[in-house]
């Protein structure tokens, strides 16, 4: 064989690999159409791969199994716009969705990267690279192209009054940043207990004149799907596997009476959590080392406000699954409620009745114990 | 010769009366979806993480009962998933593992074929235009 054809050869060889075996890119795959199951191939997820990821996600929002491939199906056709908007917050709220592990580990980013490309998340100050008027205006687009369809995210709460000075971003007060998107958006989630009931910028004197989400659609007159998913932080699981209901049936889950999803929010914490069985027996800690304290016993009486609380933390857990904070000693700091900080927690019924307006005490703190007639069982 | 700690143990729990029942009354509903399969070619999937009556002493003998076929296979995704035919063709047995290696749900899906092992045709599509792709270089 000729020199030159042993080289036409093996370049030929070489580049038979590199087109097989290279990821798919926009750059190198025109077909690529912008929908997720084509943005996780690009990251080397197959779509049997996000099936397995769709098993977990169903199991735990109580999807009933056989809706998995219809769950996945949907995902993977859906090209949706997120913009995920931050007022008054701390980040915390991003943080924790960046970190949702449902079937991550220590050491993998891949499902890190994929729920972000689940939520495709045109428009984020702290994640973008983009800045000033250059991201400003990509979120007028995104938003004028998806006009009544993007999810619109928020966290944090926002000045009630937009002439008081108080956060002013591009030029504009946070209220109108937010009516301007909120009008245009197809669903709103507010993700953090700032943005759903107020939170920590809410707390007394509240000197910003802060107000939640809801309070600030109420006044405002918009009227567009609504959903508080309460924490500080929220539980990550929970902020991507509301957004994946939305993604496969269009629509919100059922809500509580305060707009939280009943299937993450329908039970308080005590009832799940592994020291009830200490509650029942009246074994409690009195002080945080004490031998009670040391056997697992019932944190009630260091001020757990587990009894009142609505959220997951005792069944999808922090951290992979690793724990959750009656696991690693401390009590429920009931942050999944409204009136957070600085009025404790509230019944959690209909009416939520903060303790500083009603109850027995006028500056609870976390480690106050509840009153008997707020634990039911 | 194995050293005792080399021997695998695994710790059986008894099952009582109510375990027997609950895994006789999955048996049923298997039953039933066989059945759908046979006569529709509709099978169905039963979520075993999410009947909260199904304590791990009724998911042993449930194992026990349904036993091994000829079938078993390993997806290795998004975490690694346990696909294994029972001693019933048509009846699989699922366990899907998170990276961790946690298991994160396990299921019963009656079937031909589980979906899970299906090539997927969005990835079909793709594999299609990257082996076109290459062979149209080599033509040039």
């Amino acid at each position: 064989m000729k020199d030159d054809d042993k080289s036409t050869n093996e370049s030929r060889r070489n580049l038979i690999t590199r087109l097989l075996q290279e990821p798919p890119s926009p750059e190198n795959d025109s077909l690529l159409n912008e929908t997720i199951g084509d943005r996780l191939a690009q990251m080397g997820v197959s779509r049997r791969g996000f099936m397995q990821f769709c098993a977990g996600m169903a199991s735990m929002m109580a999807i009933p199994a056989a809706m998995v491939p219809r769950m996945a199906a949907a995902a993977l056709a859906a090209k949706p716009s997120v913009i995920y908007m931050s007022f008054q917050e701390c980040t915390g709220c991003l943080e924790s969705l960046v970190n949702s592990s449902i079937q991550s580990s220590a050491n993998s980013t891949t499902i890190e990267n994929l729920i972000l490309n689940l939520v495709s998340l045109d428009y984020q100050e702290t994640l973008m690279t983009s800045a000033g008027h250059e991201a400003e205006t990509i979120r007028d687009e995104i938003m004028a192209a998806n006009n009544g369809s993007f999810v619109l995210i928020v966290d944090g709460s926002i000045p009630k009054d937009p002439t008081n000075g108080y956060f002013i971003s591009g030029g504009k007060s946070g209220v109108t940043r937010f009516v301007e998107a909120a009008n245009q958006a197809g669903l709103i989630l507010a993700v953090g207990t700032c943005a759903a009931f107020g939170g920590l910028p809410n707390a007394d004197p509240n000197p910003t004149g802060a107000v939640s989400i809801g309070e600030l659609m109420a006044s405002k007159g918009i009227n567009k799907p609504l959903i508080n998913i309460s924490g500080c932080p929220p539980i990550a699981e929970v902020i991507t596997g509301v957004i994946m209901y939305y993604l496969t049936y269009g629509a919100a889950p059922a809500l509580d009476s305060l707009k939280r999803p009943r299937v993450f929010y329908g039970e308080d914490i005590h009832d799940e959590c592994y020291r009830k069985d200490y509650f029942e027996k009246g074994l409690f800690a009195n002080t945080f080392d004490d031998a009670g304290a040391r056997q697992g016993y019932c944190l009630l009486k260091l001020g757990c406000k587990g009894p009142i609380s609505n959220n997951a933390c005792s069944e999808v857990k922090w951290n992979a699954r690793t724990s959750f904070p009656m696991k690693s000693g401390h009590g429920c700091m009931g942050c999944s409620q409204p009136y957070f900080w600085d009025g404790g927690v509230t019944t959690a019924k209909a009416n939520p009745v903060p303790f500083w307006k009603n109850g027995p005490y006028k500056s609870p703190s976390f480690y106050s114990p509840l009153p008997a007639s707020l634990v039911d069982d | 010769m194995s050293k005792l700690s080399q021997i695998p143990v695994r710790v059986e729990q008894m099952p009582t009366d109510d375990d027997v029942a609950i895994a006789q009354s999955i048996l049923f509903e298997i039953h039933g979806k066989l059945q759908n399969l046979l006569a529709k070619g509709e099978g169905g999937i039963i979520d075993l993480r999410s009947l909260p009556a199904l304590n791990q002493a009724s998911l042993q003998l449930l194992e026990k009962w349904l036993s091994l076929g000829e079938v078993s296979a390993m997806v290795t995704g998004v975490g690694k998933t346990e696909v294994r035919e029972t001693a019933y063709a048509g009846v699989w047995w699922l366990v899907f593992h998170n990276q961790r290696g946690d298991i994160v749900t396990e299921s019963i899906q009656i079937a031909e074929v589980p979906d899970i092992l299906k090539s997927q045709l969005g990835d079909i599509e793709l594999g299609f235009k990257k082996l076109t792709r290459a062979l149209s270089a080599l033509e040039k």
